[in-house]
């Protein structure tokens, strides 16, 4: 199992002008290591839609590379976007599911079939030409390269550590810059600054 | 140590690749006038990209829009005047024309009045939190049912003996209710040349900064 830090850290060091998606319990951890106008936080939305937002992301910029970090329990609300994005053959698209078998900003509890799931193998099922899939950081850092040079639609799978975080919230108090504001004010910032690249 | 080795798949079966592929790419069929019209007026009001889920009322609209493609695709690969983009359920299709948006495309979404129930957080979370200035092409199932049986679907009658009535649809009766509770505003189109109707309908989105639903109680074929 890897930990947010061992998972988030190659990630900031390779990212230069890639898009990156965040949700759930991901989403502080990625905004404490990274501020950066093409960071994207599905917070305060609709749980589940995080790769479909993703999705569109990359198919409106198809020539810059969108990174989407998705929780499991979000993969599992919205299975059919799997089948959406390798029918779309959306290229650019890296799509993370973090596999820590439970809901984490609401106590831990488990999701369904926990254990039991083989994202990676529905992904390969579903289409996704280009599969990857780690539980422990041994070769993840050494694969991320190529990983994020891959032409997609890519799918890695990676089993985390449960963490601790709470509900994550758009205002001032919180420390990440882009949950400081509004999803409003996020999206017209976010169309701005990857319109005017 | 990883679950599953690296490996890329380059072929998931043999001779056959099916990501990437337009499901229409080649469709038989005639384009309607009507629905020609429409794809036209979409392709003038600078649409992008067209995520759906597709219905009989909107399956013409969707063949002029593949025939388009299929006429350009030599031409124009990937620059395709409006790109189609098939999702699995409403929400997803919302959520997805909501990513479409942010990076700075403009689509619209092409659905049935059901699907638009399934899709409440998919629209409250994404196009509707965000201020998406997203027009919801919605097709009417269950309007012309309910005028044929002399039922006015839009006067706000829900009750028990509309629901389980076998000669009535109850997703008619229950599209506008769900709009208003959901707060978004909605305009009828009834004739498919009515262009009118929809440039309305964005113009109302772009002032709004919110999805606005465009009612198609009306016929492509």
């Amino acid at each position: 199992m890897l930990t947010k830090d061992q998972l988030l850290r190659p990630l900031t060091d390779l990212r230069t002008d890639e898009v990156v998606v965040t949700c759930m319990g991901v989403t502080r951890p990625w905004g404490r290591m990274s501020d950066h106008d093409l960071n994207f936080a599905s917070a305060d939305s609709a749980m589940g839609h995080t790769a479909d937002l993703a999705l569109g992301i990359a198919l409106a910029q198809p020539s810059r590379k969108v990174i989407c970090l998705n929780g499991d329990g979000s993969m599992l609300m919205s299975l059919g976007a799997l089948a959406t994005i390798a029918g779309a053959g959306a290229r650019n698209l890296v799509l993370f599911v973090l596999e820590n078998g439970v809901y984490e900003i609401t106590g831990n509890q488990p999701i369904p079939g926990a254990g039991g799931l083989d994202f990676p193998g529905m992904a390969r099922a579903a289409g996704f030409p280009m599969v990857y899939s780690f539980n422990r950081d041994v070769g993840y850092e050494a694969a991320l390269p190529e990983i994020l040079k891959a032409q997609g639609p890519v799918f890695v799978g990676v089993g985390m550590e449960p963490g601790s975080e709470g509900p994550v919230s758009r205002s001032s108090r919180e420390e990440a810059r882009y949950l400081q504001n509004s999803l409003a004010a996020s999206a017209v910032e976010f169309r701005e600054a990857i319109t005017s690249r | 140590m990883r679950l599953h080795p690296t490996q890329p798949l380059a072929v998931r079966r043999p001779g056959k690749s099916f990501a990437g592929m337009n499901p229409m790419a080649d469709p038989p069929g005639e384009v309607t006038l009507a629905s020609s019209r429409f794809v036209t007026l979409l392709s003038e009001l600078g649409v992008t990209h067209v995520v759906t889920i597709p219905d009989n009322t909107s399956a013409p609209i969707l063949l002029a829009l593949a025939k388009v493609s299929s006429r350009t695709e030599e031409a124009q690969g990937e620059d395709d005047p409006i790109r189609v983009v098939y999702a699995t359920r409403e929400g997803e299709a919302i959520a997805l024309a909501s990513g479409l948006w942010l990076g700075g495309a403009h689509p619209v979404v092409l659905i049935q009045n059901t699907g638009l129930l399934e899709a409440g957080d998919g629209l409250r979370g994404t196009a509707s939190r965000m201020g998406v200035p997203l027009v919801l092409l919605t097709t009417c199932r269950g309007y012309p049912k309910a005028r044929a049986m002399g039922v006015d679907p839009t006067d706000g009658t829900i009750g028990r003996d509309i629901l389980v009535r076998s000669d009535l649809d109850s997703v008619a009766h229950m599209t506008e209710a769900t709009l208003r509770a959901w707060g978004i505003p909605f305009m009828y189109m009834g004739d498919p040349s009515d262009s009118g109707c929809l440039t309305n309908a964005f113009k109302l989105a772009q002032e709004e900064k919110r999805p606005v639903a465009l009612l198609l109680d009306t016929s492509f074929e």
